[in-house]
Parts: structure tokens; sequence; C-alpha cells
């Protein structure tokens, strides 16, 4: 089949085909239609008021550039009134992160907008890499995980932003209902589809990619030339989250709008009212939000401090502290007394 | 030497060497004993993900399972006629072997309690086997011995036989039209979406085949196994609003009530059973046979779930409980709840003042589920009352939708005798997934693959339209200035 003329300015040879509709299009009508996606998401789901202060949740990867991108894109051209600002985790992972922080340090330049960069060394007393040389290249990332959801929220509060916008694309939607699904996580299935969550908190999260396809982003990122950082972090190989994406990437093989429909599936399941779900407490250590005694990021740092860095992980019977082996003494370390320090400023959302 | 279930109860089953085919060997010299009867039984199996057991208690684990199954929800009741839909497979043989068993005791006891007119009953038992050689289009000798199989399987091994019903997944069309199957089948594109109506046209015919001959249950073999794939594919179609409404123990949405007493067992035991006790199967190739894992989604999250359980041996039964926690609908419930629950219910209201929060009350509307006309799965009504909301296909059908929309605005005027198949509105009496993995074009080119379904589907289909057009013909009603035409109409 010869190359056909835009479908929507039909003025232009077509470039690219939309995975999603399989239309095919101009670079710039694509860009103009990708663009207007994400505005209209962000408009018809109120995900900014003006004035506001956002974090955007920068990794360096692909869709967290696109999301600087676009964000940056469309505060200017439609007058969002947005104060935007990049921040970054540094977890201290040798050929990976540091990479990956050049690269947020450059669109720093580029889009013009300050970034903050906060480190695991810095708020626990460990990086990354003194973790895995702990605890081995399993399960490090239930490490990497809860320390980054935690880190991104003190960060947001350190330099007082009102929301946070993260670069989760549909794919990653997908996969999380479908590991919570396997992994039997009621609260978190039934919350994790949310455009928005912990609009109840201080510092309330939004996916503007909730709907945008992977092969999108990528396409976007490909064409604008975007400078962004694509390598597989070097410890996650063994991630369990890999079943799910494999699983995904497979539907997609078949019936590429599989994934859109598991977010549909995930949307319109309700749960029986005689379901038990966790209650929203915190943690009495740090003051970070919990459904436990001690918040999960304590009672791992807890583990690596006490020299046995499998307390947490995995399988505990019982919900006592006693049970998964905490000290209840409070004898902290030092290396505590940072995330003590800020105990007041910590109310933020759950996970998803 | 072969151990026969039928005689070879929980306790009695202690001499091991009466049993045959020692399925897993202890490992090394060491002698593992059964951790269930704990008379220093060595045990041969391990179930229940990490149990060593002798097969005596890895029989009554699964016959347990099977009867807290039935009591607790009330599947089979002494004055049921129970029609056992038999696939050959594993679960169903089992489910076969199991049903037996307590029938055989109910009989016994009724027989010892003759003379005190106790009035026992027992519940009446059949057994339906459904050919689907026409989907393969395999030969009818081939086609002839698998249901020689199949009867020899269930004519044999019981005192009491069972009759046996052979029914043709053809019979869904009125007067057995192998042709017409074949084309409804091929006219459908997508290889899940093509399964899927397999399924549906099966359940028609077993329903069918229950309803002529007065039964009051249908048992089917579907295992924990099973679900949790299920589960996953329902999701990755879409379904997560129906997804609960087929893994209940107990479905009354159809004439006969569908029951699931298995589905606290998983496939693994099955077939360990099955082969400890000596029970024949019959394998049977379907579509998904030596197929490609990825040639559909139920084949590749069957092959996910199989993974996953490799890594974790209780994973199915943690997708099954998760999928447990969805809310059910009415028809999942029986009818008649006992007045001690009601009571309680009540009770509960009284004392806390509060709107029920019991899960009937709170499952939507009493009955009123409005079903696809094809699958049969209720229908989300936001999806229902707001024609087109579904961002998948109309992301996909968009440009479609708009000349279509177009064209029907200027005879809108025509009323509902107008309004025929092809029309956008008529797509929403159908379910977001059957829309698109069956009838992908009803409302453009490509009408064959609904001319073809069974007239019962496309009766309710046609009824479901009109009643649509009905209801939102009352929402309007105010609004509507009465003509002399269009009354009559409605």
């Amino acid at each position: 089949m010869g190359r056909q003329m835009c479908e929507l300015c039909k003025d232009r040879r077509a470039a690219l085909i939309r995975p999603r509709n399989r239309q095919q299009l101009c670079q710039q009508c694509f860009f103009v239609a990708f663009e207007n996606e994400i505005h209209k998401t962000i408009v018809d789901n109120r995900l900014f008021k003006p004035g506001e202060r956002v974090a955007i949740a920068a990794s360096g990867g692909k869709d967290s550039t696109v999301l600087a991108h676009v964000l940056t894109e469309l505060n200017r051209r439609h007058n969002y009134g947005l104060d935007l600002f990049l921040l970054s985790i540094d977890e201290g992972i040798t050929g990976y992160r540091d990479d990956s922080l050049e690269t947020v340090k450059r669109n720093e330049i580029q889009y013009g907008i300050p970034l903050e960069v906060l480190s695991y060394k810095a708020l626990y007393g460990w990086s990354m890499d003194e973790i895995v040389r702990e605890i081995g290249r399993k399960n490090n990332c239930t490490f990497c995980g809860v320390f980054r959801r935690q880190a991104l929220d003190r960060g947001a509060a350190k330099v007082k932003a009102d929301k946070m916008a993260t670069g989760h694309n549909a794919d990653d939607i997908a996969e999380t209902v479908l590991l919570n699904i396997i992994r039997g996580d009621i609260a978190r299935l039934s919350r994790c589809t949310a455009i928005i969550t912990g609009e109840e908190g201080a510092l309330p999260r939004c996916k503007p990619f909730n709907l945008g396809n992977l092969d999108c982003l990528f396409t976007y990122a490909y064409y604008k030339k975007l400078d962004y950082f694509s390598t597989e972090c070097t410890y996650s190989p063994n991630a369990y989250r890999g079943y799910a994406r494999e699983f995904i990437k497979d539907l997609e093989s078949i019936r590429p709008r599989a994934i859109l429909d598991i977010i549909k599936s995930g949307e319109s399941f309700r749960f029986a009212l005689t379901t038990k779900m966790p209650e929203q407490g915190t943690c009495e250590k740090c003051g970070y939000i919990s459904s436990q005694k001690w918040c999960k990021a304590c009672v791992l740092l807890d583990g690596l401090n006490r020299g046995l860095p499998r307390l947490g992980i995995g399988r505990t019977r019982g919900k006592s502290s006693s049970a998964t082996g905490i000290q209840t003494d409070n004898s902290c370390s030092d290396k505590q007394t940072s995330i003590r320090n800020d105990k007041r400023i910590l109310k933020p959302s759950l996970d998803f | 030497m072969a151990c026969d279930s039928a005689t070879c109860g929980s306790s009695s089953c202690g001499s091991q060497e009466a049993c045959c085919a020692p399925q897993k060997k202890p490992t090394g010299s060491q002698l593992v004993f059964c951790v269930k009867c704990k008379e220093g039984v060595v045990a041969r199996v391990v179930a229940n993900q990490s149990e060593p057991m002798c097969l005596g208690c890895l029989h009554a684990s699964l016959l347990s399972k099977f009867k807290t199954a039935i009591n607790n929800h009330s599947l089979v009741t002494p004055s049921d006629n129970v029609l056992l839909a038999f696939s050959g497979g594993p679960a169903s043989r089992v489910a076969l072997e199991f049903l037996r068993e307590i029938r055989s005791k109910a009989q016994s006891d009724k027989d010892a309690s003759r003379d005190h007119r106790s009035g026992l009953t027992v519940f009446g038992l059949g057994v339906v086997f459904v050919n689907e050689a026409t989907v393969l289009q395999v030969s009818s000798a081939d086609a002839q011995l698998v249901e020689d199989k199949i009867s020899s399987i269930v004519c044999t091994g019981s005192p009491r036989l069972e009759t046996l019903h052979i029914a043709r997944l053809e019979d869904v069309f009125k007067n057995e039209l192998s042709q017409r199957l074949r084309a409804l089948l091929e006219s459908v594109q997508d290889m899940t979406g093509r399964e899927d109506l397999i399924e549906y046209l099966r359940m028609q015919v077993l329903q069918q085949v229950a309803k002529e001959h007065g039964y009051t249950k249908l048992v089917l073999g579907l295992c924990t196994t099973r679900i949790a794939a299920r589960v996953l594919a329902a999701t990755a179609k879409g379904q997560g609003y129906s997804l609960p409404a087929d893994i209940q123990y107990l479905d009354s949405r159809w004439p006969v009530p569908v029951v699931l007493p298995l589905r606290d067992c998983v496939t693994r035991e099955l077939v360990l059973h099955c082969h400890v006790a000596n029970l024949d199967t019959v394998f049977i190739r379907n579509l998904s046979t030596m197929a490609d894992r990825s040639s559909s989604i139920n084949n590749l999250a069957h092959t996910f779930v199989t993974s996953l359980q490799e890594e974790n041996a209780s994973r199915e039964y943690t997708i099954a409980r998760t999928a447990a926690k969805l809310m059910p609908f009415s028809f999942n419930y029986s009818e008649c709840p006992s007045t001690y629950l009601a009571n309680r219910r009540r009770k509960d209201l009284l004392a806390t003042n509060i709107t029920p929060m019991n899960n009937k009350e709170m499952s939507s509307s009493s009955g009123s589920e409005v079903l696809c006309p094809v699958c049969s799965s209720p229908l989300d009504m936001l999806d229902y009352c707001n024609s087109d909301t579904d961002r998948v296909s109309l992301e996909e059908n968009g440009r479609h939708i708009d000349e279509e929309d177009l064209e029907y605005c200027g005879g809108s005027d025509r009323g509902i005798h107008s309004f025929t198949h092809q029309s956008i509105a008529f797509q929403t009496v159908f379910c977001a997934s059957c829309r698109f993995q069956i009838l992908p074009d009803v409302h453009t080119k490509g009408i064959q693959t609904y001319e073809l379904l069974p007239g019962s589907m496309r009766e309710r289909a046609q009824k479901q339209f009109k009643d649509k057009y009905s209801w939102m013909r009352h929402q309007i009603e105010d609004l509507l200035i009465e003509e002399d035409g269009a009354e009559s109409q409605t």
C-alpha cells in the first residue's frame, strides 16, 4: 500500500499510524492530536487549578520527559498558570541513575523549570547500591519502590508543592491492575485506576497520561527528538512486575485495545461492601501514611539498620509488631533522625 | 488393584497397598506421613499446595470441598433433578463421581429410614455431553468414537445408571444445521471471540437439554484454576463489570440455574485424583488444542496462570479470591434465603438502624439486570443508557459513527420500525465485549454474523432494543408533543 495523505490535514503525507485507532497522520497533526488529548484529560478531570505549584516526578526516562515537555508546552499555550518544577530522586544506582540524572539536569535547562533532587543516601542513609549489597538482587525493588514513593512525597513537601504529576501511562496502569488482582490487593485494586489519588491528603497525585499508550509516548518522544534516557534499571530484571508486563505485551500483540480494556475493567470493578479494607492511619515513627503501626519504609529501614534486611519482605503472619520483629523501644540510630525531623509535613496520599 | 473411590472412604483407606499408582513418592528413603489422618499412613501425594497426604485423604479433602460448596450454598437439594454437564475431562469426571457418591449415600439413608415414613427424597441425576465435532470439522466417525467413549464412562461404574443425553452444538439451531454453525463461527474473525461464542452456544444447548427433560439444576465442572484464568481473561476483555456473574457458586439467570460445586478445587488435584482413583477421562480436541499460546486471550490467560503457579503454588486461589470480593449480582443468590437469615438480617437492621449492608440488598436492583443477548452477561447501565460511552470503540470507530449519525438523524422521524439492526443504536443492546469480538461491524457492512446467530439470541436482541427505545421515549415523555402517528407506534 502506498503512502497515504494525513487523515486530519489531508495536506501532508502521513508519517505514522496511531496504534490505538490506526489513524494515519503526519508528524504535525500527531503532535497536535496528542497534545490536545492530554489537554482534554487535564481539563475534563480538573487535574490542576490555576496558581498551583506542581511537581513533575522526573526520572529522566521517556514518560517523564514527555510529561515535562507537554506540561510546559500546554501551561504556556493554554495559560494554566501553573508553577512547574522537576523533582528527581537519586536512588544511588551506579550506571543507571547517575546517567539518567544528567538527562534531567539537561531538561532543567531545556524547559527552563527548576529541578529538585533528593537522594536516598541523604534521606535514609542508604543508597540502592548499598542496599543491594546487603539484600542481593532479589526483592531489592521492594526497597526501591517503597522508598521512592516516600522520597517523592518528602521532596514535594520540602519545596512546598501542591500537587504531583507522574508519567504513568496506560501500560503501567494496566500492569498495576493485573498485579493487584494476582496479589489479591483489593484496596489498591480499587483505587489504582483513578486519575487523581490522595485528594484528601496534602499532596494529591495525578497521571495525565492515564490513557496514553506506550507507543504513543514513544512516537512523540522520537519525533520531538526529546532528550531522554532509556536503559532498564540494572537491578530490575528480577522484579515481579516483569511477569505482568510480559503478559500485557502478549495480550497487546493479539488485541491492541486489551490495555485500555484492562483499565476499563479496573474502573468498573464493584467491590462487595463486606470486603475489609485496610484502615488508613499514620506511622507511629515518621508520621507518614500507613495502614499498620509502622509504615513500610520504616519497617524496611529498621531491618536494614539492624542488619536484618529481610525483615518486612515476604510473608509475615499476624499484624502485631512483634510478629514482624519490629523493635518497639524506638532506639533509633542516627540514620533515622532525618525522617523523624520532618514528621509534620507528611500527610500524603497512598500509592496506587 | 484399583482404588475405587466409591468404596474408598476417608478413614477406610488406611491400607495403601490397595491403592495403585503412587503419584509422588516421598523423596529419599525417609517416609513422609499423611498430615491429615495422623495414623502413620504413608503419604502418596502432595495436595493443598504443600500437605503430604495419603490417597484416602486426598479423596476426602476434595469431596469435602465439593460437599461444603453444595451445602453452604444449597446448590443441590433432595428435590432437585440434577443435570451434569460432562466434557470427559478430569473436573467433570470427578464431579460425576462425587455426585454418584453423595447420591448413593442419600439413597441408602432413604432405604434405611423407609419404615419411618420420613419422606426422604433423593435428587435425580442425569448427564449431558455436547459434541462439538462440527467446530473442528472432524469426521462423523471420529465424532461417533468420542460419543462412544463418553457413554462407556457414564454407563459403567455405578449401580444406578444415570440417563445420558448426547447433544450436538448445532442443536442450538432448531433444525440442526451444521452448515449454519460453521458459517456463523467462520464469520467471527477474532479467535477469542470465536472461542467465547462457542461457549455461549454450548450453554444454550445445555439449557435446552435441561429444560426439555425437566432438570432443575445444571452442574458445571468449573474449578479454581479455570476461574483464575477466566478472571484474567475477562479483565483483558474489558468485562470487569460482568465478571463476578460467571464465577459464583450459583447463577440463576438461566432458565435452569447453573451451579459450580467444584469452585474450590484446583485442576492439579482433580487430575491427581482421577489418576490415583482410576477414573477414566476422555481427551477431546478443541479450538485451542495445540494452538499457539497466543492464539487467543483465553489461551494466553491460561498459560499465564500456569506459569504463575510454578512460582507460587497458591496463586490461582489468590486470583479467585480477589475476584470473589467483587460484588455479585442478584441472580447469584438463592431465590428463597432461609428464614433464619432473613430474620437475622432484619434484627441487624433494627439494631444498627442503617441501610442494609448485606450483599444481596446492595447488589444492583433485584433481578432487573439487562443481559447481553449474546453472552448473557449483565450490562453496565452506564454503558447501556449512554449510548457509545465505550471509550475504546469510540476511538476505533470514531469516524464511522459520525457519518452514520448524520445519516441517521435525517431519518429520525420514521419511528421505531425504521430502526434496523444496522443502526448504531442497535449496537448498544450488546455488551462492549461482544460488540468488539463477535459483532464488530453489526452497524456497517457485515451484518452477517448477526443474521447467523441462533433465533433465540436475535429475538432477545430485538426485544431489548424495543424496550430500550420505549425506555428512552419514556425519559422524554414530558417533552413530546403528541402526534397521531407517533403515539400509535409505541
